[in-house]
């Protein structure tokens, strides 16, 4: 039998060089905007200034370092979770459902992040309770509680029906079925609230990154880690699942529980993200297109970590150019991800076009 | 004959529970063995329940009773990478795939073999290697399979199954988007591979008379849901694949192994000449509907005036004789003839 004669994993040797330059580079770039994230801000510090109070500076002025350590920061470290997050719950579900739409939120769970935060924000003059929770507990909490538990109840309507059938499919239109009720249920709530409640709403559905405090970041930040990390442990299974459920099985997949830790973790991905940042669209479903044009691969071990890199560059940007630097202006997260990512995602897949058989 | 049969079928009865004690049987009291080495061709018309029957043995379904048993053991308890490691499927559907080279593809099919993390070892590299060599595709290991042909697209499936170094490997109707060409390779292919490697090779399909001629063994399968299994020539001797097939308008002919749609007769003609040119003269005249009788019992009597290679050249003896070098003019002349 002859030879081809391959290199040790297994892919075109042209691909293992630019796989090994992006390991280097997509770590620099990310750090780099990172760095940006902290440096640039409606306050103008100079960036020396900002490495020594990060580096335990007390030298500084009190309001320069309350600025980095209590704001930039909290918002820097968020932003590069969140995107990571997001870009990995996308390729899930779009390497579940075999579907090049598919995002992290088609399963429902944004909606019913919407649906808690609508039932806190705006019944708050009408139901007693909710108005003293976030009396005591104040405003920002109670909204992350609320979208926590939306979200939290959509995932389980989800896994519970995950374990009963068989076909992927049926569980897609069960999520799309759940979100329309759920934002059905907010308009409703929207048509009977009172402009100061409905602007609140609204408020929470541009997404932010600044929301977020050390204190939340305790934990938002472990469930990103983990839930992350778990979804890394599944790369060898969704490769299986590119050719669809029955090769899948026949690969010696366990189907059902793969499906089961792959909507857990994504789903747990993108509830914290919905909780802590609001329902941030656009990233999810751009982040693992623009990884699999990059790395010229399906291999989820290349694109898992790769997806995870982007994502955090992407939110970091994106949030970088929301807060406007140096204006004291903030535009709204959600627009820019999708004004400034739409058209680029749309001119890079109409010069490839056959991304778009590339069902993941 | 090995007495020991790799996959074996022990009154199995397959089909759907609609509930309770109300199952729809496609087939009962199945007693069959497959034996290592051999590629095998299920057939059967459409509706008798072939997927039903491949569904059931790659475990997929459960049987309604009895048993498969794959090395002796029911199918139904081995865990799914254990049953991977023994059984692969290639299917009918295109998977669309994206930008995954040929290479990537036959590699999953080591899933089974690789530990948690899918890492590939040296082991898994020479039959990732094999199995593409084995298919012939080594030319194209690091094309992208969007950009195969359909053929060389089934043969990256067939050879992502051979990775998984099965024992037998089923392939549900997986020569149906080809051509003829193609599907005449990859049958002979598979009969190869059954050969060498000492695998069952299982394949269903609609394609009767390449089946006939490839296939080590034939399971007809009729729409009354019962199962023959034995060599193809047997079963044509013994009227099983007439029986198998019977519907209306359609006949087996054994004498050529084909069917062919019955017509009413538009007479008795008879028929002098050798070669290629006298079987294709004899293939239009039964398409037009003659029947084609001995010299003398008929009234036309058509002689060809042809050697080997020189295109055709025919007469009708008769009191209106007349001669002509198309089968389109004899067709011509007789129905004129008729009329």
């Amino acid at each position: 039998m002859n030879k081809i004669g391959l290199l040790p994993s297994g892919g075109h040797p042209c691909l293992h060089r630019l796989w090994g330059l992006a390991w280097v580079l997509l770590p620099i770039l990310v750090l780099f905007i990172f760095a940006l994230e902290l440096c640039l801000g409606s306050i103008s510090i100079p960036p020396g200034k900002v490495f020594s109070i990060l580096l335990g500076d007390g030298q500084a002025p009190e309001a320069w370092r309350n600025i980095i350590l209590l704001f930039r920061l909290p918002r820097a470290i968020t932003a590069t979770l969140a995107g990571a997050a997001l870009g990995m719950a996308g390729l899930q579900m779009q390497t579940l459902f075999r579907n090049p739409l598919a995002d992290p939120f088609v399963l429902g769970i944004n909606s019913g992040a919407s649906l808690g935060v609508a039932l806190v924000v705006m019944s708050a003059g009408a139901v007693g309770w909710t108005a003293s929770v976030a009396q005591v507990a104040g405003a920002g909490f109670s909204l992350i509680v609320a979208s926590s538990l939306g979200s939290m109840a959509v995932m389980s309507l989800i896994l519970v029906v995950a374990r009963k059938v068989e076909s992927s499919l049926t569980l897609l239109i069960v999520g799309i079925m759940a979100g329309y009720l759920a934002s059905s249920i907010v308009t409703i709530l929207m048509h009977f609230s009172q402009e100061q409640q409905l602007q609140r709403y609204i408020g929470w559905t541009f997404g932010s990154f600044g929301g977020v405090t050390w204190s939340h970041l305790r934990i938002f930040a472990p469930a990103v880690l983990f839930s992350g990390l778990l979804a890394w442990s599944q790369a060898k299974a969704m490769n299986a699942l590119l050719l669809g459920e029955g090769y899948a099985r026949s690969m010696g997949l366990a189907v059902r529980r793969s499906r089961f830790l792959l909507i857990l973790s994504s789903s747990v991905l993108a509830g914290s993200v919905t909780a802590y940042c609001g329902p941030i669209g656009f990233l999810g479903i751009a982040v693992p297109h623009l990884a699999r044009m990059l790395m010229r691969t399906t291999d989820h071990h290349v694109l898992a970590p790769t997806v995870l890199l982007m994502g955090a560059g992407l939110a970091l940007a994106a949030d970088l150019i929301a807060q406007a630097p140096g204006t004291s202006t903030a535009l709204p997260l959600n627009a820019i991800t999708s004004l400034l990512g739409a058209p680029f995602v749309l001119g890079v897949v109409l010069r490839r076009r056959q991304v778009l058989e590339a069902g993941a | 004959m090995n007495p020991s049969a790799l996959l074996e079928l022990r009154n199995l009865g397959i089909g759907y529970r609609m509930g309770a004690h109300r199952d729809r049987v496609v087939a009962k009291n199945l007693d069959l063995g497959l034996h290592a080495g051999s590629f095998v061709c299920l057939l059967g018309p459409n509706g008798a329940g072939k997927s039903t029957l491949i569904r059931t043995l790659t475990g997929l379904q459960p049987p309604l009773e009895g048993e498969v048993l794959l090395e002796g053991t029911p199918i139904g308890s081995f865990k799914p990478k254990a049953l991977a490691q023994r059984m692969s499927l290639v299917l009918t559907q295109r998977v669309p795939v994206g930008n995954m080279p040929v290479w990537s593809m036959v590699a999953m099919g080591r899933h089974p073999h690789t530990g948690w993390s899918g890492r590939l070892g040296h082991d898994d590299e020479t039959a990732i290697e094999d199995a593409i060599a084995s298919v012939g595709l080594e030319p194209l290991a690091f094309r992208p399979v969007s950009e195969l042909s359909d053929g060389e697209r089934q043969k990256a499936m067939i050879a992502r199954a051979l990775a998984q170094d099965p024992k037998i490997m089923i392939l549900d109707e997986a020569t149906a988007f080809l051509d003829l060409p193609r599907r005449v390779e990859l049958m002979d292919l598979l009969r190869n591979l059954a050969r060498q490697k000492h695998r069952v090779i299982l394949l269903s399909s609609h394609d009767l008379e390449l089946s006939l001629r490839s296939a080590d063994r034939l399971w007809l399968l009729s729409p009354s849901g019962q199962l023959r299994d034995g060599v193809p020539e047997d079963l044509v001797l013994d009227g099983g694949f007439a029986e198998t097939f019977q519907s209306c308008g359609l006949s087996f002919d054994p004498q050529r192994g084909a069917f062919h749609l019955d017509r009413p007769c538009q007479g008795q003609v008879s028929l002098e000449g050798e070669g290629v040119a006298s079987h294709w003269t004899r293939r239009a005249l039964e398409r037009a509907g003659f029947q084609i009788g001995e010299q003398g019992g008929s009234s036309l009597h058509i002689r060809l005036l042809t050697s080997e290679g020189e295109g055709l050249n025919w007469e009708i003896a008769g009191s209106p004789s007349c001669s002509g070098n198309s089968v389109e003019e004899l067709l011509n002349t007789l129905e004129a003839v008729h009329e």
